[in-house]
This record gives structure tokens, C-alpha cells and sequence, in this order.
């Protein structure tokens, strides 16, 4: 059998073909897993591409404003009595103990971290927030902890419903995963 | 050709079938190989532009047909890499749960499968990288070093082409690859003249050389 000019060798499909990966079937219940993960995970949404940059720019500085009048009522002096009283989690890792103070917003819900004995992330990594319901994690943000204490992570689930928050060390350049190398972890209760 | 008519007439079915048919021919004892009688490849066209344009709108019903044509390839190519059959069913769900978490940044005017082909290496190797620092790398079943970028691509290509086959050309194959059985061995598994065997290989030797002519562009 010899090859047209357009064909790919028959040989290659032979060598690839001796590959058992090749013919290897997926396990039947991972497409149905897949299918609930996707309906707790969350997309990337993109602007319209209809916008006009300028429209774009005015979309880009309404959100920056409506950000910030959120910090500001969030933590800022117009937070006030009217404020909903944060929920605390303890936090434990090797180590390192801590707690975050949780607390609802107009866009999402703010997580305060507050840790004693967390080494600022080495050079070439960094520190991940995320919540999660035991079978789905969702990043609340990302931090490297080498200046101060403190971080503020923003969720856009609501924690009731992903009550596990932990903390991850992130390799830059290793992709959006979690690592699994979890430095803290608590859970919300109640 | 005997069974195209049949094969075309059938082409509507979902690939979620074909699949469990698929998984039941392997999963027979070797001398009770099943060769479906009225089961085609339904798989081309199944993800057409309109489904890709509804994948990248977040329509769930899509990223379920997206899976269908390209679970395999993705699960065979993690499987080549990691070399587990868990941790590449846990990179096969990584894939898709990435792809539709970004597929807003989807370009329906753009080729799927290297979009998809792109994201599912990735997975895989960051999998093995994050392994390989746990388990020290002689506890890694036969792998040291994960298959490079053109291994994968032909991985990927190859299991893509082989479900484009028609079922009955496709035992054939895998039963000459897989097992290693000769042609008179494979007629005499199917049932079927070993001129039959013959034809089949032949013509599926050359459906996938004409599949795969595209491979040699990366």
C-alpha cells in the first residue's frame, strides 16, 4: 500500500496504533460528573463584542467605581452600624494558625484573611484563595502574603453553598488548577 | 461496503450509544468480540458550527456533545501521559471544565481540535508535573519522561481518526493492533471470509491515512 502526497504515513498509524492509550474508552461516569461540575462551575464571561472601546472604557470605570464604593462600604467609614456582622473561620495549616472573617456584600461575598506564621509565597509562586462544596473549588483570589498579614479575597458563590475555604501554594506558569499543596483550610459552619 | 447503507441510515444515532456498543465489544471475552451490525461512525459533523457557537454562548447541551467527540481523544492522550487510567480520567474532567469555563474566549471561526488538544496537554502534563514532585518517579508506572508535543498530537489525531471509522472496519483494526491477531485469526473470531478481513483493513488503513493527512502540518 503506498501513500498518496496528502496521506499520512501508514506506518506512523501503525506505531501510534501498537499505543493501548489510543484505544482506551473513558470511564462511563465521568460524563455525567463533568455535566454536574459544569453546573456549579462558573465561565469566564467576556464584554460584548458589539462595544465601542470608548463604551468599553465607560464599562471598564463604572465597574471600577461600583468596586470601589463596595470596598468602601464593606470596610471603609461608611461601613457603619448597618454592616452584617462577619462570620468567622478558623484557619489550620502546618504550622500556621489563622482565622477569616466572612461577610456579605452587594456583588459577592469578602473574605478576610488573617494568618500567623504564613511565610510570604517563594519567588516563582503564590498563594491561592479558594472556596469550595467537597467536589468543585472556585479561586476567591490570589496573593503572595510577603508584605503584612492581611489579605481580602472576594467570592462571587455564595459560601453557604461552598463552606470549605483553603488556601493553596500556586507554581506561576503551572496553569489556573488548584495544586493541591494546601498550606490552610477551614470550613464555614452553621 | 455491505453494511453502508445501514451505517448511513443509522448515522443519527448518539455517540453516548455508540460508545456503550463500543464498550461492550471490548469488554467481551476475546473469542466473543461483538461486531455491531448497524452501527456507523455518527460522529462527523456531530459538532458543527452551530454547536460550537452555542459551546462558546455556555449552553450546556453543547459542552455534552463537545465531550462525546472528544472525550476519547482527550482521554487518550492524558492516558498517554500519565500512564493512570485515574489520573487521566481526572485530566479528561480538568479539560472540559476548563474549556468551558473559558469558552466564552472560544473563536467558533477557529479549528476546534488543537483549541481543545491545547488545554487537554496542558492539563495533563501540569497533572504529571504536580505528580512527579509527590511520588518519587520510579513509582510512576513505566513513565519518566511524558510523550512530547508531536507524540501527543498524533495520540489525540489518531484515536479522533479511529472514531470516525466505521465500527466494522474499526474491530478489524483493533483487533490486528491491539491483539495482534493475523488476518485468517480475525476472520475466524468475526466469522466472516478472511477476503472480508482483508478489504476491511485495507480500506480502513487508508480511511485513517486520508483522516490523518492534516498530523504532519504541526
Amino acid at each position: 500500500m503506498s501513500n498518496g502526497p496528502n496521506e499520512y504515513s501508514l506506518g506512523r498509524i501503525d506505531e501510534i496504533l501498537e499505543n493501548e492509550s489510543v484505544w482506551e474508552e473513558p470511564p462511563g461516569e465521568l460524563e455525567p460528573a463533568l455535566l454536574l461540575a459544569i453546573s456549579g462551575a462558573e465561565r469566564v464571561e467576556l464584554a460584548p463584542p458589539s462595544q465601542s472601546p470608548s463604551r468599553r472604557w465607560w464599562g471598564y470605570a463604572a465597574a471600577a467605581l461600583v468596586a470601589t464604593v463596595v470596598a468602601l462600604v464593606a470596610f471603609g467609614p461608611f461601613g457603619g452600624d448597618d454592616q452584617p456582622p462577619a462570620t468567622i473561620i478558623a484557619l489550620t495549616g502546618a504550622g500556621v494558625d489563622g482565622e477569616a472573617a466572612v461577610g456579605a456584600a452587594d456583588a459577592g461575598w469578602w473574605i478576610q484573611v488573617n494568618v500567623e506564621g504564613l511565610d510570604g509565597a517563594p519567588e516563582g509562586s503564590f498563594y491561592e484563595g479558594w472556596v469550595s462544596d467537597g467536589e468543585n473549588m472556585i479561586s476567591v483570589g490570589t496573593f503572595h502574603m510577603r508584605d503584612g498579614r492581611n489579605v481580602t479575597l472576594w467570592s462571587g458563590v455564595p459560601l453557604r453553598d461552598y463552606p470549605e475555604l483553603l488556601v493553596t501554594l500556586q507554581d506561576e506558569g503551572a496553569g489556573p488548577a488548584p495544586s493541591g499543596e494546601v498550606v490552610l483550610s477551614g470550613r464555614l459552619e452553621g | 461496503m455491505e453494511r453502508d447503507v445501514d451505517m448511513r441510515a443509522d448515522a443519527v444515532e448518539t455517540t453516548s450509544q455508540r460508545r456503550r456498543v463500543r464498550i461492550s465489544a471490548r469488554s467481551e471475552s476475546a473469542s466473543r468480540i461483538l461486531v455491531p451490525q448497524n452501527v456507523s461512525s455518527g460522529r462527523i459533523g456531530l459538532v458543527d458550527r452551530t454547536m460550537l457557537e452555542q459551546f462558546r454562548d455556555g449552553d450546556a447541551l453543547a459542552v455534552k456533545a463537545v465531550y462525546d467527540e472528544y472525550g476519547g481523544p482527550v482521554y487518550a492522550l492524558s492516558l498517554s501521559v500519565l500512564r493512570d487510567p485515574d489520573l487521566a480520567a481526572d485530566a479528561t474532567q480538568q479539560t472540559f471544565l476548563k474549556a468551558w469555563r473559558a469558552s466564552a474566549t472560544y473563536d467558533p471561526e477557529r479549528e476546534f481540535r488543537p483549541w481543545i488538544y491545547a488545554i487537554a496537554r496542558r492539563t495533563a502534563i501540569d497533572i504529571y508535573r504536580k505528580r512527579k514532585r509527590i511520588v518519587p518517579s520510579e513509582d510512576i508506572d513505566g513513565a519518566t519522561t511524558p510523550p512530547g508535543l508531536e507524540t501527543t498530537w498524533e495520540v489525540f489525531e489518531v484515536r479522533a481518526a479511529l472514531d470516525r471509522l466505521p465500527d466494522a472496519e474499526r474491530v478489524v483494526v483493533q483487533l490486528s493492533h491491539l491483539e495482534d491477531l493475523t488476518h485468517a485469526e480475525i476472520a475466524e473470531r468475526l466469522g466472516i471470509p478472511i477476503g472480508t478481513v482483508k478489504s476491511r483493513s485495507h480500506r480502513a488503513h487508508q480511511r485513517l491515512a486520508t483522516l490523518l493527512s492534516h498530523v504532519n502540518e504541526i
